[in-house]
């Protein structure tokens, strides 16, 4: 390339979201050494922005507003929400090319835990005097004992779900993430889908599924990623009696720019090759 | 080219950073409308644009901190994530066809059709006025690209030109645009 590498076209392109996957990397790495064309890009992105306001605002529904706003206040207790990543404010989240996380510890859900706490400790204060009073109550207590059990339970599922939507959320904020729903095929019931969310540039993946009935016995659900017509084995996963299941994956490399994503049944140890039919699948 | 609407809004942003939930809820007042107007002209559906605009939202809630003040406006950060990753959605299998089918109807070029000047703000006024001054191949194919999310080879594809000549269109419209603004958006916008 012509300039010492600088492509004034590309700038153009990638503020447009013009550009095509292996464009966009070249740009990403030019951009990362040479701040004359950030500038010039940044500039470029305010105006592609600016066409945003050739479109009537529309005020989105009344519930919409109280199921974010809900939704940021869960994120926030979870430990996820705005100030989890304090620090020096980096680079604006649209351009290409990676930028480094700091890990994220992410807080446990401490309110939860304080008010299970404090039920197992009145329990413990109650048990003296209840024992000394009423063969009753001593029912009473272990009926309490085990809803609490119940609740830790309840929380601690609470507490992955939450992880899990930090982790989709993370992997959706890097620049080439990418999200996509699989749909189910004439084999699979017509309910049943999967929202995909990853990143072909780091290979993590997050899968969502819904509407898939528990795999029989010995068997699980399979993830394949099609690149170049060949199908690359994912990870197996299952689902819960409603239906549902979450997977994290490492896409393998030679996996990393596939277009096609299906799920299959499979042996519950994972297949190399598809045997089962596709339930759901999605290109991208 | 800062202005002071931007600095009140970089602060706004900055306080979502910190967490504080008050100003998140003035962001997305602020905010939602133009951006939710944005989802539904590039996905042509309202429960699709619905669900893109809470995942926006709350992306913008855990990731405010990144948004780096020195390097660009806050308007263009949320409204190039909205974008992003309303064309994501748009690219999920069964929503292309559908909106191809809605383009085909006859989507319209957001220049002309003076009747609904009335409904579109300043700012909005201001750039399709800009636009209405670049040339028209250069602004179909802006146009393409920015609204129904098309690789610069799927637009050349469309309009049935040769790559080249499709790139250096759209180089020169940005450039276009961006002249044209510099005048506009800087004197006539404020707050949004």
């Amino acid at each position: 390339m012509a300039n010492g590498g600088h492509n004034r076209e590309a700038l153009a392109l990638d503020a447009l979201g013009a550009l095509d996957g292996a464009a966009s990397v070249a740009l990403g790495a030019h951009l990362d050494a040479c701040p004359e064309c950030r500038r010039e890009r940044d500039e470029m992105l305010d105006a592609a922005a600016s066409l945003a306001h050739t479109v009537a605002p529309v005020a989105p529904p009344e519930a919409l507003r109280a199921r974010i706003l809900g939704a940021a206040h869960a994120l926030k207790l979870a430990g996820a929400g705005g100030a989890a990543e304090a620090g020096r404010a980096r680079v604006i989240t649209p351009e290409p090319g990676r930028f480094t996380r700091t890990a994220r510890r992410g807080a446990w859900v401490v309110y939860g835990a304080v008010a299970a706490g404090v039920i197992l400790s009145l329990l413990s204060f109650g048990v003296f005097r209840m024992w000394r009073e009423n063969g009753r109550m001593r029912d009473e207590l272990a009926r309490l004992g085990r809803q609490a059990e119940a609740s830790q339970r309840e929380l601690a599922r609470e507490r992955e779900e939450a992880a899990r939507q930090r982790e989709v959320a993370e992997l959706l904020a890097e620049p080439r993430a990418r999200m996509l729903t699989l749909a189910a095929t004439k084999d699979a019931p017509p309910e049943a889908s999967a929202r995909l969310a990853y990143d072909d540039s780091t290979g993590r993946a997050v899968l969502f599924a819904s509407g898939l009935p528990p795999a029989p016995a010995g068997k699980a659900y399979q993830i394949w990623y099609i690149a170049g017509g060949r199908p690359v084995p994912g990870s197996v996963f299952k689902t819960d009696e409603r239906g549902r299941g979450t997977l994290r994956d490492e896409i393998p490399a030679e996996g990393r720019d596939a277009k096609v994503f299906a799920v299959t049944l499979e042996p519950e140890a994972g297949a190399q090759a598809p045997t089962g039919s596709v339930l759901l699948s999605a290109a991208s | 080219m800062r202005e002071q609407s931007d600095t009140a809004e970089a602060a706004l942003l900055g306080a979502v950073a910190r967490g504080d939930e008050a100003a998140f809820a003035s962001l997305y007042d602020r905010y939602s409308p133009v951006v939710f107007g944005l989802l539904l002209r590039i996905l042509r559906d309202r429960s699709e644009a619905e669900d893109v605009l809470q995942e926006v939202f709350l992306q913008v809630w855990q990731r405010a901190s990144n948004f780096d003040a020195e390097r660009g406006r806050p308007f263009t950060w949320l409204v190039t994530l909205a974008r992003s990753r309303a064309i994501d959605r748009l690219r999920s299998a069964g929503a292309r066809g559908r909106n191809e089918q809605a383009a085909a109807d006859g989507a319209g070029d957001p220049v002309g059709d003076a009747a609904e000047d009335v409904l579109r703000s300043e700012q909005g006024k201001a750039v399709r006025g800009a636009l209405a001054e670049i040339p028209e191949e250069q602004r179909r194919a802006l146009l393409l690209a920015y609204f129904e999310g098309l690789t610069q080879s799927e637009i050349a594809a469309r309009l049935g030109q040769p790559l080249g000549t499709v790139k250096t269109r759209m180089r020169s419209g940005m450039m276009r645009l961006r002249e044209l603004l510099r005048g506009e958006v800087g004197g006539a916008a404020r707050g949004f």
